[in-house]
Parts: structure tokens; sequence; C-alpha cells
């Protein structure tokens, strides 16, 4: 919400969508931007289908709008949106018939040659790891293999948004990270990549920007996600490098690619502290906000970190934007993944 | 008078799908109100009975009928419009039944890799096309076997409206009880084979 950085794709004021007579999701305020990757994240029944649903077109607000790319989602808002964007959904229904058949679908209605269509399904087949299988019926597929015809029926279109619900839930281990390299190549390409997910891991590592809802409802991110990589080990701590900090974690041996820590873990001071904490970073205060009964501190250390202080300790060590001050938390607040 | 059969049983349950499957379609994938009561409704049309529909249409087309201008009564035209009649809720109520239980998520799939309303149709009808032709031979099945609508609307005319099952009641009644069942043989062979043919046909599309 705060940190708009590109161009809004999306823009949701007032939504909400109701089933049942039961509000499901509320949103008051949310932009989403182009060639990012945005993840949702939530318990079951948090409304993270439904509000990829309603970007989608598939369902309709009961109030509010949404607007894609300035236009309304009307009838003419709806055509641009089903030229452009593809969702997939969580259990991967495949029409009755051949891979080819499936892949080619979206291509066939679109009066596509059947030349270039082969030729096209081809290589979204290939794009996921199924060569070779155009022949085969779906109905010989195994549960990871059907979720990635259906990611390779929704990745021939090229669409500019792909939204995926839940795209690793129901896939064996080898195969989600396939769906991550697929993903991230698709992001790559400047596909807007907007995505449901439980699990936490594959969502730091995706994400740009990772959306919390609760029970329908935004809720404000309470850490800070600092995308990067590993610099180096050694039988003390891992050193992960973020933009222009380095930050000290224990010591594990992997691929990481974002380093996360709680705003919870960050103490502000104006002065370097003695103390066991291993990561001190100076920066400067760049913003306050009210977060009740809180206040979020912005910080640029050479990235920007956010903590929550209470309102009588920023009085009284005197916070202030603009001035200098020091980041310090320990090595053990900082999760790698 | 086999081929008669088959003629007529034939064009009214087709008559009865070409609005009937489309019409399930719509009744199956839409959430309205009176969708249950209408659904129970077909199904009990289900039972219509044949005497009843041949009086109906007969009471429409008779010579002091509305309709009765036309001329239908006692042609082949007649006895397909009464048949069209029963046949018309079989195909509705056992599709609409088959195509419910289609994945709900099916047509949304389809919507969003751009389908229009009328590809989602017909991809519902084709995901489920086991399911509808079972609906079309049971209307064919039902219709090649009733007596009385045919015998009512077609008045059981040699060589013109008569059909193995008016034929089968007219042996019987004259006592000739080894013509009415070697006829009735007839129309059991006859109603096997279609219901073969269109299961191969399917089998191999």
């Amino acid at each position: 919400m705060s940190d708009a950085l590109g161009v809004p794709l999306f823009s949701l004021t007032g939504v909400r969508a109701v089933f049942d007579d039961m509000t499901v999701i509320s949103v008051d305020e949310l932009g989403l931007e182009e060639g990012r990757v945005t993840v949702l994240v939530g318990e079951n029944g948090s409304g993270k289908t439904t509000l990829l649903r309603l970007l989608n077109g598939l369902i309709s607000p009961a109030t509010g709008s949404i607007a894609y790319r300035g236009q309304q989602i009307d009838a003419d808002g709806m055509r641009t949106i089903r030229s452009e964007s593809v969702m997939l959904h969580q259990s991967p229904l495949l029409f009755r018939g051949t891979v080819l058949q499936n892949v080619a679908f979206g291509l066939r209605i679109r009066g596509v040659p059947r030349d270039e269509r082969n030729r096209k399904s081809a290589a979204a087949l290939s794009g996921v790891g199924l060569e070779g299988v155009e022949r085969r019926r779906v109905s010989t597929l195994s549960g990871g293999e059907k979720q990635r015809v259906a990611l390779a029926r929704a990745l021939v279109l090229a669409p500019h948004v792909l939204l995926l619900d839940e795209p690793t839930a129901n896939v064996d281990p080898d195969s989600r990270i396939f769906v991550e390299k697929i993903i991230r190549e698709a992001s790559a390409s400047g596909t807007t990549v907007i995505m449901s997910t439980h699990s936490m891991e594959l969502a730091y590592r995706l994400c740009d920007r990772l959306v919390r809802l609760e029970a329908g409802r935004i809720r404000a991110s309470n850490e800070n996600i600092l995308k990067g990589m590993v610099e180096g080990t050694d039988e003390l701590f891992t050193y992960f490098r973020s933009g222009g900090i380095l930050l000290r974690c224990p010591a594990r041996k992997g691929n990481f690619v974002v380093a996360v820590v709680s705003l919870d873990e960050l103490i502000l001071s104006r002065e370097p502290l003695r103390s066991s904490a291993r990561n001190q970073l100076p920066g400067k205060v760049t913003l306050i906000e009210q977060a009740d009964p809180l206040l979020r501190v912005s910080v640029d250390c050479g990235v920007k970190l956010q903590a929550f202080v209470t309102p009588a300790a920023v009085r009284e060590i005197g916070v202030e934007t603009g001035r200098d001050c020091v980041v310090t938390f320990k090595a053990s607040a900082v999760r790698l993944f | 008078m086999a081929w008669t059969s088959l003629r007529f049983s034939l064009a009214s349950a087709v008559i009865a799908c070409v609005p009937g499957i489309p019409l399930a379609v719509l009744i199956a994938l839409k959430r309205f109100r009176g969708r249950r009561a209408l659904l129970a409704v077909l199904s009990s049309l289900m039972a219509l009975p044949t005497v009843v529909v041949g009086l109906l249409v007969y009471s429409l087309i008779s010579r002091a009928g509305p309709l009765g201008s036309l001329g239908l009564l006692f042609t082949p035209r007649a006895v397909i419009i009464g048949q069209a009649i029963l046949a018309f809720p079989i195909v509705l109520s056992m599709t609409a039944s088959a195509l419910s239980s289609l994945d709900p998520l099916f047509p949304e799939v389809l919507t969003t890799l751009g389908a229009t309303r009328r590809r989602i149709l017909w991809m519902s009808v084709r995901e489920a096309r086991g399911a509808v032709l079972s609906a079309s031979l049971a209307a064919f099945g039902r219709v090649v076997g009733e007596v009385g609508a045919a015998m009512m609307l077609g008045g059981n005319i040699r060589w013109y409206t008569r059909t193995i099952t008016t034929a089968i009641a007219l042996e019987t009644s004259k006592g000739e009880f080894e013509q009415g069942l070697a006829l009735g043989i007839i129309l059991m062979a006859l109603a096997l084979g279609v219901n073969a043919l269109l299961h191969w046909v399917v089998k191999h599309e």
C-alpha cells in the first residue's frame, strides 16, 4: 500500500464481496503494481481466492469498484481483462481429451492456426518440463503433471497478468521447485504475477510485495523482507547482502534469496549499543507513521528498514524524521529463505 | 413398418434434443430462483402418460381444434410432434442432472481462458457427452416403444403411419399372437441396434 513503486495495474476502492449474506472480503484501498510479483498470504477462508477471482472478473464485487489500467471492469473492461489475464485455479481442472487439446484450447478459440497452435503448445509444455506428452490423455497424468499442464495452458497465451491460486498446493516437491522457477521466468519476461500461497517460504522467495489477508481484510505487513543473496558463510555466521547492507545471520547452508526480520525485533537508538546483537546499521529516519498503538518508523540504512516503536520511546530518545539513528537486531532474528 | 418406427422415433428424439440439450446446460450451469422446482417438475414430466400427450395434441390438431386447418391429424408429422413432446422432458431432465455433476469450476476455467458463453455451452456438452448420449438414447427408447400417441395421432394407417408398436397392438387384437411376437422381437432388435451404433460412434470420436 505504502510502497507503490510501479504503476498501479489494478486499483480497488471500497470493494466488498458477499457470499450467502456473508462478507468474505472487504478491501478499502489496494493498488497492485505492474510487472511485479504480488503474493497473497493468509489462512484458509481469508479471502485469497475470492480476491483473485475478483481481479479476473470471474465474480463481481457487491460494492466498490475495481479498475484495470484505470478502466472500470464493466463490459468493455472485462474484454481487456479477458484478453490480458488468465487465472490458474488451485485444483487443476483439465478437459477430457489429450494434453495438446487442453494446452491449445485458448489459442484455438482465439483463432490461431493449427501449426502455430501446435508449435506454441509444445514450447509451453517444454517450458513446464513436460516434453512429448501432447498425445497423452489427461486421465493418465499424475497430479503434479496435471498442475503443470494447467500452467502451460495458461502460459501459452502469454498473458500480461497471471493470477495463480495456490500453484504449489497439489504438487510434489520436485514440481514445486519447477513451479517456482516458472513463476520467476514469467515475471522476468515482464508478466505481472499475482498469486496466493500457504507456503511462507515460497511467498518470501518470490514476492516483490506481500499482502497479508486476515478474515477478508488486508493487514499491514509486520516484517522487513529484504531481497538479496548469500555472500559467504563461516563457522559463526552466514553473511547476507541486500542492497547496501550486509546482514549477519546464524550460519546456515543454502541458496537463500531473501532475509526476513520482524518489525518487532528492531531496536532504535541514537548511539551504537554495546550489546550481544550482531547487526548494527546506521541510518536516517525517513518516515514515522501511526500503527496503533505503536508507531512504525522507517529508517534508510542503505535499504529501507521498518521498526515498531512505542510513542513514549520515540519521545524519550528523540526519533524524528531526518535524524540519524542506529538500528540494532540479533543475528538470530534474521530468517533466511 | 420398422422403417416408419425408426424414422418417427429418430426424428422426434432429435427434435427434442435440439432445444433440450442447450436448455439443460443453462439449467445446470445457472443458479436462479425456482431452479429446484423446475427440475422437480421436469423429472415428473418424464412419466407423462403417452395417451395424455396423444389426447392433448389430438385436441389441438383435430379438425375442430385451433390448429385443425393445418391438416396434421393422422399424418407422420402428428406422430413426431406427439413423440417429441414425450421425449423432451427426458432429454432435458437427464442431461441437466448429468451436467450438474460437472465440476462447478468448469465454466469458470473456460471463462478465464477466454471462452464465450456459447463455447462454454458446447464444451460442457462435450465434457459430459457420455451422459448426454444416454439421455438421448433414453428419449429414443421411450418413443420407439410407445403406442398411445402413435395410435391416436397417426391412426395406424398401413404403409403410412403404422409403426411396429401399433402393428403389434393390431395383430394382438386380431388374435395373431405369433405375428405380434415376431414384431416385438424386431422392435427390440431395432432399439438395441440404435443404442449399439451410437455408443460405438461416441467411443470412436
